[in-house]
């Protein structure tokens, strides 16, 4: 099958850009900049600038909130169809965490001015990011419930 | 529990058929059916009485104990009342043995409701009800065979023992299951304190007198039993007629009960809910009232045995199997907090007072009369609650709709010219407001309402306050109170004309030399040559709001030299010109400024783009812009699609045709042949939205086709993802029509409440759908909604379906969108290069 249409299908499996219509994936496909790592690198550290998103095609990668870059305690590890780091691009802070490349990863990556753009032309895309946000924040939610409740009710 | 609460209501249910035959025989034949009327109003009043005392009682007493208390004094009462009918000293006993029943039978059906609810949660409910109200009706079977067979072998008195048996067995049950009640049950709900009944009537008056269903539907029930009294009056004088003792009608009645209610389980099982579900309450509500009048037909053609036999099978088998329903799903048109209360009305004030009112016009009725002429009364009454129903039905379907708006976000359907003449009051405080407020967006708002509310008086005031205001506010509403034209207005323009601001003198430039000013046409000529291009601009326009040719010819030349220009800045004020004034001069210049490499200047080219050639040419401009890769240009063609439009008949029908797979261009044109004054507008969009949802139909099944070409052929997958996409689209765009005839409101709401993701909602959505006037349309949305929304299975194959994944590629290409033309043809392309030669 074509790149592109390769491409669609798997932003259409990615929950931010689920609920956007292929003829409207079409438009915003090509502009996703490739990017790759090898195992090992790391793609952003912790307080580094939040200036784009990245939607892995293939590879993992283990988030980290430690302030030591090094650190390998990981409250995530993603894998093919995750994005990460776009929390950032939405309130224009810094990194709040450190993404480690666990197996060599390939990616496709979106600033900040294309994907405010996109948001203004595609409302469907902020409905997709909220849907997605959410659903990492009560993950998180949950994992801070359980390591509480470890910690209440040892052994 | 589901075991124990069947066999209790199929206990119940049997002494019910056994206690309603034998108590009518018995009336009928011994005291004379003839008292019947005298009956029904006696009825009203002890069902007040009683229904009043169960409701003080329920409120303090646990349902289980409560429903032993029932059951006792039922058996109680009807073994003292057999007593009486054996001691043969009067008629009366037979009479109250007929009351008996009805009012035990209300609150029996009441409290075992309430009772068996105490055991199931809402979910429990919705399934686990119909299969106990069947064991119900199968014990009806059981009691109405039971008296066709006992009758001949015991006196019909007797049967009043009978169901004291049946209830003494219903007592056992209950005890027996509630036996060392201390232990809590694992499903028992906690006692709760109801409110009371007559507060709830009095609240449900409250609301029928806001709610224009609860009225219809109240006038509805009134009539409805005034219906059925008078055809029960009237058949039960000719079956005491035709029977020689009240052993042969008991039998009867027996034999009869156990057929309807057998018919009544077949048809709830078989019919009630697919008819619903096919063609909506709309059609249903409509079949008993039919079958009433149908029935009333026959016998005020031939009061006899036959007529009779069908009317009673009427209101005792069509009733609960179609009108009982029907009238329970209406009060989900109602909002939660309405329901209780409107059934409370019903039960407690409508049901007695239309039993009260046929009693004393029953009464009213001469003996020999109740024949073929009172046929032919209840004939003509069923004609006016066929009327009632129809106008239920439409204000049904508003209500729904109304619900659904309530309950989801359907945008503003009000816009600020809606909102009608401010008085007085309200002025005063928005001139306050406006003499207050220092926010520049604040003043707007006020002034926006002002002028819309009070336009005789919005100049006035706002030029009062204006002349403080930040220039971008005075340079927006200067030209609206220009319209106005209110004392002083011109002065006020004047000064303007010499603001620091470019923008506001040009603004009053041009509302001036619009309307003459001999001080703005000084200007304009040394305003042409202005190094501000949107000050040349203003001036060029108020050249053309003067008719002096040589101005004209000058501003020609001005705007042709900024349109050539190479700031992008200077060419959009020009283009803003040409738009406003539509000047086909300028042409040329425009179509070649669509493909200006700066998409500001494509934005206002296409905006400007209305006096170009034919509508065939605008149109391709228009669709061409509407795939411009920036989405600002998108944005603008919208938004001035409207002067780019056809004018005539002859002239949609060729671009609805020629756009039909262009789904944004469908929906502009339809929207602006809607606003047309075309007189086949109607025609035109119906036709057209009916081939989209044919269209749909045909992808619809293509998709499920390419679901098992895509095991063979990886690229089937995105086919059929974009086939779906379209089937969306289709069914939007027909939505959409439907909202542009007339059915704005409800449509809206259909598309919001298909769009959410709660199911209650949408089959509200779909109910109300199938009460839309156009049916033609509703046939062909209604299988696809259900099929897209719901999951149903869909069962219409596509002529020329596709086999393999290269028809596919074909039909796609033939018959699809635009995006999946280019889909099926980057594929065949791919395809081909991809065949070894």
């Amino acid at each position: 099958m074509q790149p592109l249409f390769d491409r669609i299908l798997l932003l259409k499996r990615v929950s931010f850009f689920a609920l956007l219509r292929t003829d409207q994936l079409r438009h915003i496909a090509p502009v996703l900049e490739p990017a790759g790592w090898a195992a090992g690198e790391r793609v952003f550290d912790k307080g580094d600038l939040s200036d784009r998103m990245y939607i892995l095609l293939s590879g993992q990668v283990g988030i980290t909130l430690h302030d030591d870059p090094e650190s390998t305690e990981y409250v995530a590890q993603l894998g093919q169809g995750d994005c990460f780091g776009e929390m950032g691009l939405l309130d224009d802070l810094p990194r709040s965490a450190t993404a480690h490349v666990l197996e060599t990863a390939e990616a496709l990556s979106l600033s900040r001015e294309r994907l405010q753009g996109m948001l203004l032309a595609y409302p469907e895309l902020g409905i997709g990011m909220l849907a997605a946000l959410s659903r990492r924040l009560r993950e998180a939610n949950e994992a801070r419930a359980k390591s509480k409740y470890g910690a209440d009710n040892p052994g | 529990m589901v075991a124990y609460l069947s066999v209790l209501y199929l206990a119940v249910g049997l002494g019910m058929a056994i206690g309603r035959s034998s108590s009518d025989a018995l009336l009928f034949k011994r005291f004379g059916v003839e008292y019947l009327p005298h009956m029904f109003f006696l009825t009203s009043v002890l069902l007040v009485v009683f229904s009043a005392a169960y409701a003080e009682f329920t409120d303090r007493v646990h349902p289980a104990r409560m429903f032993k208390y029932v059951v006792a004094l039922t058996g109680i009462f009807l073994v003292a009342t057999w007593g009486a009918m054996q001691s043969g000293d009067g008629k009366i006993a037979f009479a109250v043995y007929f009351l008996g029943y009805g009012v035990v039978s209300e609150i029996l059906v009441v409290h075992f409701n309430l009772y068996a609810s105490g055991f199931l949660d809402i979910s429990q409910s919705k399934r686990l009800f119909p299969l106990i109200n069947a064991a119900s009706r199968l014990g009806g079977v059981a009691g109405g065979v039971a008296l066709g067979l006992l009758s001949s072998r015991l006196p019909t008195e007797h049967m009043a023992l009978v169901w004291a048996l049946t209830l003494v067995v219903s007592f056992s049950l209950i005890a027996t299951y509630h036996r060392g009640e201390q232990r809590p049950r694992a499903k028992a709900k906690p006692l709760k304190k109801h409110a009371k009944p007559f507060a709830h009537i009095r609240e449900g008056l409250e609301f029928a007198r806001r709610s224009s269903l609860l009225q219809i539907a109240g006038l509805g029930l009134f009539v409805a039993i005034v219906l059925i009294s008078v055809q029960d009056y009237l058949v039960s004088t000719i079956l005491t007629r035709h029977f020689r003792d009240e052993r042969d009608l008991a039998a009867f009645f027996g034999w009869f009960f156990a057929f309807t209610n057998f018919v009544v389980l077949l048809l709830q099982i078989l019919a009630t809910n697919r008819l619903l579900r096919r063609f909506g309450l709309k059609m249903v509500s409509l079949i008993f009232p039919w079958s009433t009048a149908a029935s009333f037909a026959l016998l005020s053609l031939s009061a006899s045995f036959v007529p009779a036999v069908i009317a009673r099978f009427n209101y005792t088998g069509m009733m609960p199997a179609f009108r009982n329903p029907a009238a329970d799903l209406f009060y989900n048109a109602l909002p939660g907090y309405m329901q209780g209360r409107a059934r409370a009305l019903s039960i407690g004030l409508i049901l007695p007072l239309g039993l009260a009112a046929s009693g004393l016009l029953l009464m009213w009725v001469p003996k020999e009369s109740v024949n073929e002429s009172l046929a032919v009364f209840g004939l003509l009454l069923s004609f006016v609650y066929i009327y009632l129903k129809t106008t239920k039905n439409r204000i049904y379907a508003d209500s729904l709709a109304r619900l659904i708006q309530r309950q989801v976000f359907a945008g503003t359907s009000r816009e600020l010219e809606e909102t009608g003449r401010l008085d007085e009051r309200v002025v005063c405080e928005l001139k306050q407001l406006l003499r207050q407020t220092e926010d520049g967006d604040d003043y707007l708002a006020y002034a926006e309402f002002l002028l819309c509310g009070a336009p005789q008086t919005a100049g006035v005031i706002l030029l009062e306050t204006l002349a403080a205001r930040p220039v971008s506010v005075q340079d927006r509403l200067l030209p609206r109170i220009a319209e106005l034209a209110p004392p002083g207005w011109r002065e006020y323009a004047r000064r303007c004309l010499g603001s620091e601001d470019r923008h506001l003198r040009a603004t009053a430039l041009t509302v001036l030399a619009e309307r003459g000013d001999a001080d703005a046409l000084r200007a304009i000529q040394e305003w042409l040559v202005h190094a501000n291009p949107r000050i040349r601009a203003a001036a060029a326009r108020a050249c053309f709001a003067v008719s002096d040719p040589a101005l004209h010819e000058n501003a020609e030349r001005v705007l042709h030299t900024m349109l050539g220009a190479e700031m992008p800045g200077e060419i959009i004020a020009a283009l803003s010109v040409v738009r406003g004034l539509q000047l086909s001069s300028q042409g040329g210049t425009v179509r070649t400024l669509l493909q200006h490499p700066d998409a500001g200047v494509r934005a206002a080219a296409i905006a400007a783009a209305g006096a170009i050639g034919d509508a065939s040419e605008r149109l391709i401009l228009l669709a061409s812009a509407l795939q411009d890769e920036d989405a600002a240009v998108q944005r603008a063609a919208e938004k001035h699609a409207a002067a780019l439009m056809p004018a005539t008949k002859s002239e949609y029908t060729a671009a609805l045709d020629a756009y039909f797979s262009h789904f944004r261009m469908q929906s502009l044109l339809a929207s602006s042949l809607a606003q047309s004054e075309l007189a086949e507008r109607k025609a035109l969009l119906l036709a057209i939205a009916q081939r989209h949802l044919q269209r749909a139909w045909d992808k619809k099944s293509v998709a499920l086709q390419a679901v098992s070409i895509a095991q063979q052929a990886d690229v089937a997958n995105l086919l059929c993802l974009v086939l779906n996409e379209e089937v969306q689209r289709h069914i939007e765009l027909a939505l959409d029509i439907l909202a542009l005839l007339d059915e704005a409101q409800m449509a809206r709401a259909i598309s919001a409440a298909l769009a959410s993701r709660d199911r209650r909602l949408r089959a509200q959505a779909l109910e109300s759908l199938r009460h839309i006037e156009n049916n033609a349309l509703v046939e062909w949305l209604l299988p696809l909604i259900e099929a897209e929304h719901d999951g149903a299975r869909w069962e219409h194959p596509a002529p020329e379906a596709p086999r393999d994944i290269n028809e596919l590629i074909s039909w796609c290409g033939r018959q699809g969108g635009q995006w999946l033309r280019q889909c099926a043809a980057a594929m065949e392309k791919e395809a081909t290069r991809a065949t070894p030669v």
